[in-house]
């Protein structure tokens, strides 16, 4: 079910102690409901039974990365049009070109600060959330 | 306690705890070192590159700032290494080494 208002992040990271200050950041601070997958697979296997309202990937994992799990995500009907937001430690203007061109409602750069991430993810989805 | 008091408090206890596996983190680091130099394969090159990547991303986050920087220096170097066996050189294992002293020094 689609919601109105920003609730279900699907959050993969593989790094724990980078997801463990997000937990922090987006469940205290932003009050959001969270599946945590530490790999690609992971979350392609819990997407659909979790039905999240936004996908926030790290871009550069082991195995597959946030673009190869992005790509299997979206070929699940229900999340065809899901906002995602990546996170990356490198950002250049191209490469956040080459992500819009995927539907990446936006980019985070890391490190992030945990007082701010859950504004910023909210930020991103209400943006794309309007452009639907 | 305030609820912004209480999250400080999370992130003092996180931040705490991630700065006592950092001697076990680095030593990881250095152990792959020492096993590439007597025997360069492949799979230990990839293993030392994702824990330095590893190493680099969450040290900036935790505010290790000089750690993380050092970390990228080596990172930066690893991902230009050649994925073959015979481009390993001397000159390549001293620079590697001068690079993982700094990152050992900058902690």
């Amino acid at each position: 079910m689609e919601h109105t208002q920003l609730k279900k992040i699907l959050y993969v990271e593989d790094e724990s102690d980078i997801r463990a200050v997000a937990q922090i950041a987006l469940e205290d601070i932003g009050g959001f409901i969270v599946k945590y997958c530490s790999r690609g697979e992971e979350a392609i296997m819990s997407a659909e039974e979790f039905q999240p309202d936004l996908l926030l990937l790290d871009v550069m994992m082991p195995g597959m990365d946030g673009m190869t799990t992005l790509q299997k995500l979206r070929e699940i009907p229900a999340l065809k049009n899901t906002p995602a937001v990546f996170m990356t430690a490198k950002i250049q203007a191209h490469e956040i070109e080459g992500y819009r061109e995927f539907g990446v409602a936006g980019v985070i750069e890391k490190p992030f600060d945990p007082m701010l991430l859950a504004g910023t993810v909210k930020k991103y989805w209400q943006v794309a959330y309007e452009r639907k | 306690m305030s609820e912004n008091d209480n999250i400080q408090d999370k992130l003092l206890a996180l931040h705490a705890a991630y700065t006592k596996t950092l001697p076990d983190k680095i030593g990881h680091i250095e152990s792959l070192w020492q096993t590439l130099q007597s025997n360069w394969e492949q799979n230990v090159l990839d293993d030392f590159h994702r824990e330095v990547h590893s190493l680099c991303g969450s040290s900036a986050l935790y505010g290790y700032h000089l750690l993380s920087a050092a970390a990228r220096e080596l990172e930066i170097y690893l991902k230009d290494i050649p994925n073959n066996k015979t481009a390993h050189t001397a000159e390549m294992d001293k620079h590697i080494s001068q690079l993982l002293e700094k990152l050992v020094t900058a902690r």
